[in-house]
C-alpha cells in the first residue's frame, strides 16, 4: 500500500515537471522585476541601497542589463543567486532545459546632489526575448531635509507592464557573424558596443568564445590589440559560468563564454584596427570520459571609427581627455588660517568615462599664497559594462599675509557624449579668512612643506622636490667630539678585562695557597710519621709484637690521615684502596700501604712474637713507604655530585 | 671647622642651583633662536634663517637637525655647495639620516643634470672602496658605542665561564665567546676607522657656485681640472689661503681655500 502511494506520488511529480517543461517550451514565463530602495526619504550625501531583484524560468539562464546609474556614485555593490534550479530533457543540440533562477543585484548608492534622477529599465533577456522594466525615478532632497519632507517617488516594474520587445537575436552583433566564415563546433569572435565613437568616448570590447563542444580550460594567449586606445579591463565577476549564455548563430546554438571584457578610450581619430585576440582551449566532444584536444583559434580583428571632438561651443584650453559624464566639486578643508598654516584645496571629478586620463584645472597663482604641486588621487571602479570612479587633485597652499581671499572659481569642462554636448561646471572654493600667525612653528614636530624659492622653473622643481626643514633638533644633545678618546670610555675599555685578570689572578693565587697548604701539611705528615717511626726504631727489640705493629698501623693511619684531611681509620681495606686512587695515589702505593696495614694487623693477631728482624724490615718497608708518598701530590676530595 | 663645613655647603648649593638655572637658560635660547630661524624659513627669509643656524652652530651646537635645516636653508638661497657640505656634516653625525640621503641624492643628481646641459660631465655621487662604504654606514658614536657593548660583553661572558662547572653551560658559553670576540674585533676596526677618520681625514665639499678651476699649484693660472659645485674632495695640505685637494678620480691640484667647505 505505502509503496503504491510512493509510486502514485512519483507519477504525479512527474507530469507537473512534464507539464511545466512543456509549457516552457512553448512560451518562456516573463519574468518578475522588483526594485526597491530600503528608505522613504533619500536625502544628499546619505548612503542608501537599492536592490533589484529578478527571478526568471526559462530554458536558458537569463541574460541581465541592469541600468547604469550615472550621477548616483556606487559605493558597494553584490549580486547573490539564492535560487537556481534546472533540470534536462534529451541529449545534444535537442537538449532542452529547464531553470529557474533568481538573481538579486545589491547597490549602495549616494547622490552627491539633489533633484531628480531618472534610472534607465533593467532589461532581461529570456529564451531571445527580451523584457524591459520601466524607467524609474529618485527624488534626492538637498541635505539637512527632514525624512518626510518629500516622498520618495520609485516606479516598480509592474510584470504586467513589462514590454516584450520583438523576438531578436540573443545579441545584435550576433547577427554579424557569418556562420559559414567561422569553425561550427568553436570558434573566437571580438564585439564591440559602439562601431563610431568620438575620441575618449569609452567602447567596450568583448572577447567571446562561441562553442558546441565541452571546453575544459581557455587561455587566451594573446590579447586583443590596444594600439591608438587607452585600456581598462572590465572585471566579469570570475568564473566562465558566470559570463556564460547560450546564443544562436546561423541556427546553431552555442555556449558564449566571455574570455575579457576592455573598456577602450580612443587617443586619436580616425579608423582604428584592433588586432585579433588568439586564444588557446581545451575542447571535449561527448561525456565525460572523451578524448581531449587543445586548439588555438583566432578571432577576427575590428575596426572602430573615431570621430573628432565636435568644434561647436569647445571651451577654450578644453583637454581631450575629459570625455565621459561626471559631476565636480572643488573644496576648501578650511574657511579660517593663519599664516603658515597649511590649507588644502580638493578638488574631484567623479562618474563615468576615462578616470585616470582626466584633467583636472590647474591652480594658478593665488594672491597671498603659496601655491604647491598638486597630489593626485585616483579610484577607478572597472566593472559591469562601465568604468567609474573619482579623480581627486589636492593642493597644499600656505598663506603668506593675513586678510580675506577668494580662491577664484576653479571650473572644469568635459564633452558628453550622450548629449555630445560639452559641459561646464562650476567650483569655487569660496572665501577664506587668514589670521596673523602665531610666533611658532607650525606644528607639533616633523616636517613641514616650504616656499618653493626662486622663479626658475627647474630650481623650483628642485625645492618642491626636496624635503623641507625639520622642527625637531636635539640642540642639548649635538655636542662634537669623539666618544673613543674620551676618559670614560676608555675606562670602561680598560675596566672588563681588567676585572677578567683581577678574577684570573686571585682565583690563581687561591689555588696556589691551597696547594702550598697542601703541601705543608704533606711535610708535616712526613715529619711526624718519621719522628714516630725514628721513635719506634729505638723500642723495636724491646717492644712487644702486637704493640709494634699496632704503632706501626698508627703511623700509616696518622700519616695518610694527615695527608688526605679525612679519617680513613674506619674503610674498609677494599674502600682505602679506592680513596687513595681517587686522591692521587697510583695503584701500587695504594696496593702497598693496603698490604702493610693488612700486615700489621696480621702480626698483631699471629700467635707467638715476631722476629726482630722482621719488625726492623717492616720498619723499613714503613720508612720507604712513607718516602715514596712524600712525593706523591694529592688531589682534593671530590664532593657528591660533582 | 665649623665655618669650612657652612662655606663647603654653600658652594655646592650655589653649584646645585645655578648651573641648571644656566643650561635651562641656555636650552630657552637656543629653542628660541631655532624656531625664530624656522619661521624665517616659512617666511620667505633664507638667508636669516640660515644665518640664524649658522649662529647656534657657532655656539657650538652640533646637532644634525640643525645642521639638516641650514643646509635646506643655503639649498633654498641657491647655494648647492654650501647645502652639499651641510648635508654632508649631518651625515658624518647621522650616517642614516633618511631626509638628508633623500635631498643630498636630489641636488646632486640635480648638479650633475646641470652640468650636463652645460655640456660638461659631472657625476656627484661620492665614489668609495667597500671599507669606505662600511665606516660611512655608522656614526663615530654608533661605532664606539658597539664595540664597547660587544667587549664589556665578551668580558662579562669570560668572567663567567669561570664560574660555571658545567660541561655543557661551559661550552655554550665558549661558542658566544667565539662570537663576541670576531663581533668585538669587526666592531672595534669599525670604531679605530671612525676614529682615525675624524681625526685624519681631512675632507671638504666645493662650495664655489657653478664650477671651480683647480690649479697647478698655489698662485698658479695653469688650470689643471675643474669640478663642480658640491663635489667632494679630500684636503691633502694647506699653504697660506691655498688648499691642495684630490679629487674621488685621484687628480691633484690647488683651489684658494675660501673656495672649499670643509666637512
Amino acid at each position: 500500500m505505502r509503496r503504491l502511494l510512493y509510486m502514485t506520488a512519483l507519477a504525479i511529480l512527474f507530469l507537473v515537471a512534464s507539464g511545466a517543461h512543456a509549457q516552457q517550451g512553448v512560451a518562456p514565463n516573463q519574468p518578475k522585476i522588483g526594485i526597491k530602495v530600503d528608505r522613504d526619504t533619500l536625502v544628499q550625501g546619505e548612503p542608501f541601497e537599492l536592490t533589484i531583484n529578478i527571478s526568471t524560468q526559462s530554458a536558458v539562464d537569463p541574460v541581465v542589463r541592469l541600468p547604469q546609474f550615472g550621477a548616483l556614485r556606487v559605493l558597494r555593490q553584490s549580486e547573490s543567486h539564492p535560487m537556481s534550479f534546472s533540470f534536462s530533457f534529451g541529449t545534444g543540440q535537442k537538449n532542452q532545459r529547464f531553470s529557474k533562477h533568481e538573481s538579486i543585484y545589491t547597490f549602495l548608492l549616494v547622490a552627491d546632489r539633489p533633484g531628480k534622477y531618472q534610472l534607465n529599465p533593467t532589461i532581461v533577456e529570456v529564451d531571445g526575448k527580451r523584457f524591459k522594466s520601466q524607467a524609474y525615478n529618485l527624488n534626492i532632497l538637498p541635505s539637512g531635509s527632514s525624512p518626510g519632507a518629500a516622498g520618495q517617488a520609485l516606479s516598480q516594474t509592474d510584470p504586467k507592464n513589462q514590454t516584450p520587445q520583438a523576438p531578436s537575436a540573443p545579441d545584435a552583433t550576433v547577427k554579424e557573424i557569418d556562420p559559414g566564415a567561422v569553425d561550427p563546433n568553436y570558434f573566437l569572435h571580438m564585439e564591440l558596443s559602439d562601431s563610431e565613437v568620438t575620441v575618449g568616448q569609452m567602447v567596450i570590447l568583448t572577447v567571446y568564445l562561441y562553442t558546441t563542444w565541452n571546453v575544459g580550460g581557455i587561455h587566451l594567449i594573446r590579447e586583443p590589440g590596444t594600439e591608438g586606445f587607452w585600456a581598462e579591463t572590465i572585471d566579469t565577476g570570475g568564473s566562465n559560468r558566470h559570463n556564460q549564455t547560450q546564443v544562436t548563430v546561423g541556427g546553431t546554438t552555442y555556449d558564449r563564454v566571455s574570455l575579457r571584457k576592455l573598456a577602450l578610450f580612443p587617443i586619436k581619430t580616425g579608423e582604428i584596427t584592433i588586432a585579433p585576440s588568439i586564444a588557446q582551449i581545451e575542447v571535449r566532444r561527448g561525456g565525460l570520459f572523451s578524448k581531449r584536444k587543445k586548439v588555438k583559434r583566432s578571432s577576427q580583428p575590428l575596426t572602430l571609427d573615431v570621430l573628432p571632438l565636435p568644434e561647436k561651443d569647445r571651451p577654450d584650453g578644453f583637454n581631450t581627455a575629459n570625455v565621459g559624464r561626471y559631476n565636480y566639486r572643488a573644496a576648501l578643508d578650511r574657511t579660517d588660517a593663519r599664516v603658515g598654516e597649511p590649507v588644502t584645496l580638493t578638488m574631484t571629478a567623479r562618474g563615468s568615462g576615462n578616470i585616470r586620463n582626466l584633467i583636472l584645472p590647474q591652480l594658478k597663482d593665488v594672491p597671498g599664497f603659496k601655491v604647491y604641486a598638486p597630489e593626485t588621487e585616483v579610484n577607478v571602479n572597472a566593472r559591469a559594462n562601465n568604468v567609474t570612479g573619482s579623480r581627486s587633485s589636492k593642493i597644499l597652499m600656505i598663506p603668506k599675509k593675513p586678510g580675506v581671499y577668494v580662491i577664484p572659481g576653479l571650473n572644469w569642462s568635459y564633452f558628453d557624449p550622450a548629449s555630445q554636448k560639452y559641459k561646464t561646471l562650476k567650483g569655487s572654493a569660496g572665501k577664506i579668512t587668514v589670521k596673523p600667525g602665531e610666533n611658532s612653528t607650525g606644528g607639533a614636530g616633523g616636517t613641514v612643506e616650504s616656499d618653493p624659492g626662486t622663479g626658475d622653473g627647474s630650481f623650483d622643481r628642485l625645492n618642491r622636490k626636496l624635503r623641507s626643514i625639520t622642527t625637531r633638533a636635539d640642540l642639548q644633545g649635538g655636542s662634537d667630539g669623539i666618544t673613543l678618546n674620551r676618559p670614560w670610555f676608555l675606562f670602561l675599555v680598560v675596566l672588563a678585562p681588567f676585572a677578567w685578570i683581577m678574577i684570573a689572578v686571585v682565583s690563581r693565587t687561591r689555588r696556589k695557597m691551597a696547594e702550598n697548604k697542601l703541601k705543608g701539611r704533606s711535610k708535616k705528615a712526613d715529619a711526624m710519621a718519621r719522628q714516630a717511626l725514628t721513635h719506634l726504631s729505638l723500642g723495636t727489640d724491646s717492644m712487644p709484637s702486637e704493640e709494634f705493629f699496632a704503632e706501626i698501623q698508627r703511623i700509616i693511619v696518622g700519616f695518610l690521615e694527615n695527608r688526605l684531611e679525612t679519617a680513613v681509620a674506619g674503610d674498609t681495606m677494599s674502600e682505602l684502596d679506592a680513596r687513595l686512587v681517587d686522591r692521587g695515589f697510583n695503584e701500587e702505593h695504594a696496593a702497598r700501604i693496603v698490604s702493610e696495614i693488612e700486615g700489621c694487623e696480621f702480626a698483631r693477631f699471629a700467635r707467638g712474637a715476631s722476629a726482630p728482624e722482621e719488625r726492623r724490615k717492616a720498619l723499613k718497608r714503613v720508612e720507604n713507604l712513607v718516602d715514596d708518598l712524600g712525593a706523591v701530590r694529592v688531589t682534593p676530595e671530590k664532593k657528591d655530585g660533582a | 671647622m665649623t665655618k669650612l663645613l657652612t662655606a663647603f655647603t654653600l658652594v655646592t648649593c650655589l653649584i646645585g642651583g645655578v648651573a641648571p638655572a644656566l643650561t635651562q637658560d641656555r636650552a630657552a635660547t637656543l629653542d628660541d633662536m631655532f624656531k625664530e630661524a624656522n619661521n624665517a624659513f616659512w617666511s620667505g627669509d633664507y638667508e636669516k634663517a640660515a644665518d640664524i643656524y649658522a649662529r647656534i652652530e657657532e655656539i657650538g651646537v652640533r646637532a644634525p637637525g640643525l645642521s639638516f635645516n641650514r643646509a635646506t636653508a643655503e639649498e633654498r638661497l641657491g647655494n648647492l655647495g654650501d647645502a652639499v657640505l651641510h648635508y654632508e656634516r649631518v651625515l658624518r653625525r647621522d650616517p642614516g639620516h633618511e631626509d638628508t640621503i633623500y635631498n643630498l641624492t636630489i641636488i646632486r643628481d640635480y648638479i650633475a643634470r646641470r652640468a650636463n646641459e652645460d655640456g660638461r660631465d659631472a657625476d656627484l655621487a661620492p665614489h668609495a672602496g667597500p671599507w669606505r662604504a662600511i665606516l660611512d654606514r655608522f656614526s663615530p658614536k654608533s661605532a664606539a658605542f658597539a664595540f664597547l657593548a660587544f667587549h664589556m660583553a665578551l668580558f662579562v661572558i669570560l668572567i663567567l665561564r669561570r664560574f660555571v662547572r658545567s660541561e655543557m653551560t661551559r661550552l655554550t658559553l665558549g661558542v658566544l665567546i667565539g662570537v663576541l670576540v670576531i663581533l668585538t674585533f669587526a666592531t672595534g676596526a669599525v670604531a679605530i676607522g671612525k676614529y682615525d677618520q675624524e681625526v685624519n681625514l681631512r675632507e671638504a665639499i666645493v662650495t664655489q657656485d657653478g664650477t671651480l678651476e683647480v690649479m697647478e699649484g698655489p698662485s698658479s693660472e695653469i688650470r689643471r681640472f675643474i669640478l663642480e659645485e658640491g663635489s667632494r674632495v679630500r684636503v691633502l695640505e694647506i699653504q697660506d689661503d691655498w688648499t691642495k685637494l684630490r679629487d674621488d678620480q685621484g687628480r691633484d691640484g690647488w683651489v684658494r681655500t675660501e673656495q672649499i667647505g670643509e666637512i
